[in-house]
């Protein structure tokens, strides 16, 4: 895996998988019968640190929680658990290197039926390739 | 030693927040314009159909024009483009119940479980540092237009 960007996507997988008590889905392959608290990774971007120096990305992971219980504690309790996992931590990458990761968004709302909760994280994260 | 100009000082910083105000409205609606496009940029259209989430998104300033809405700005709009939701948030599949507008009528559709887009996120974060610097360059311009 030569790709700093890939190399960090499959670190957090690693990761939080490992320190999460729910499954670890990249999107798309989240399954039907999916059981819940379950954690998604939907987009991972990443752009030139700056306008001059190409040799740093930042990477901007975007996650969701999804939880069938009625109130936000679920979400909020994988959310803090990503949070001690990531935040402020320099994960080892298989291409690259992770200066640091900074978790830079957390909500929870209700989904509009009313029957789930939802939780989004947002981790900025600068690499040097 | 009298010191004089003491006038001009005060009639200068009652100047101010009239000033201030005025350049960081203009900066905003201009920030507020560029998170819109982005936003724009990232909603993804159905071919298949003729109305389009993207074509709705607006930007909705408060009285004060000091404070920007941008995305579905009203709930009529919420409603009518209630799908933005689905593509902003994401969806877990399987059976969706929603209200029809102005009725008590309750629908069910069926949705594929797809990632959220985040296109909220994701337009602030793609322009942070641009609305950061039009309301820095907005507040330095102030400061200029204030001391003539």
């Amino acid at each position: 895996m030569s790709d700093p960007v890939l190399a960090l996507q499959a670190a957090f997988y690693t990761a939080l998988s490992a320190a999460l008590s729910c499954t670890v889905y990249d999107a798309g392959s989240v399954e039907v019968d999916a059981i819940y608290p379950y954690l998604v990774f939907d987009v991972v971007e990443a752009q030139p640190a700056d306008g001059l120096n190409t040799l740093n990305d930042v990477v901007r992971v975007y996650m969701t929680v999804w939880s069938k219980i009625g109130d936000r504690s679920q979400v909020q309790e994988v959310i803090q658990q990503v949070y001690a996992t990531l935040h402020q931590q320099r994960l080892t990458l298989t291409a690259g290197r992770n200066v640091r990761c900074q978790v830079i968004r957390r909500s929870t709302a209700p989904d509009i039926a009313g029957e789930l909760f939802s939780g989004s994280i947002t981790v900025r994260a600068l690499i040097d390739r | 030693m009298p010191v004089t100009g003491g006038r001009a000082v005060a009639a200068a910083l009652r100047r101010y927040p009239e000033i201030v105000r005025q350049e960081v409205e203009e900066a905003l609606q201009r920030a507020a314009q560029l998170v819109l496009e982005e936003m724009r940029r990232l909603t993804p259209i159905d071919p298949s159909s003729t109305t389009h989430a993207r074509d709705a998104l607006t930007v909705a300033f408060q009285e004060s024009g000091l404070t920007a809405k941008v995305g579905l700005t009203t709930a009529a709009l919420t409603s009518d483009f209630f799908w933005f939701r689905f593509l902003d948030l994401g969806t877990k599949g399987g059976e969706v119940r929603y209200r029809v507008r102005g009725t008590r009528e309750v629908r069910t559709m069926q949705t594929p479980a797809r990632p959220a887009l985040h296109i909220r996120e994701r337009a602030m974060d793609l322009n942070r540092d641009d609305v950061e610097r039009l309301i820095r360059a907005a507040l330095a311009d102030a400061l200029r237009r204030g001391r003539r």
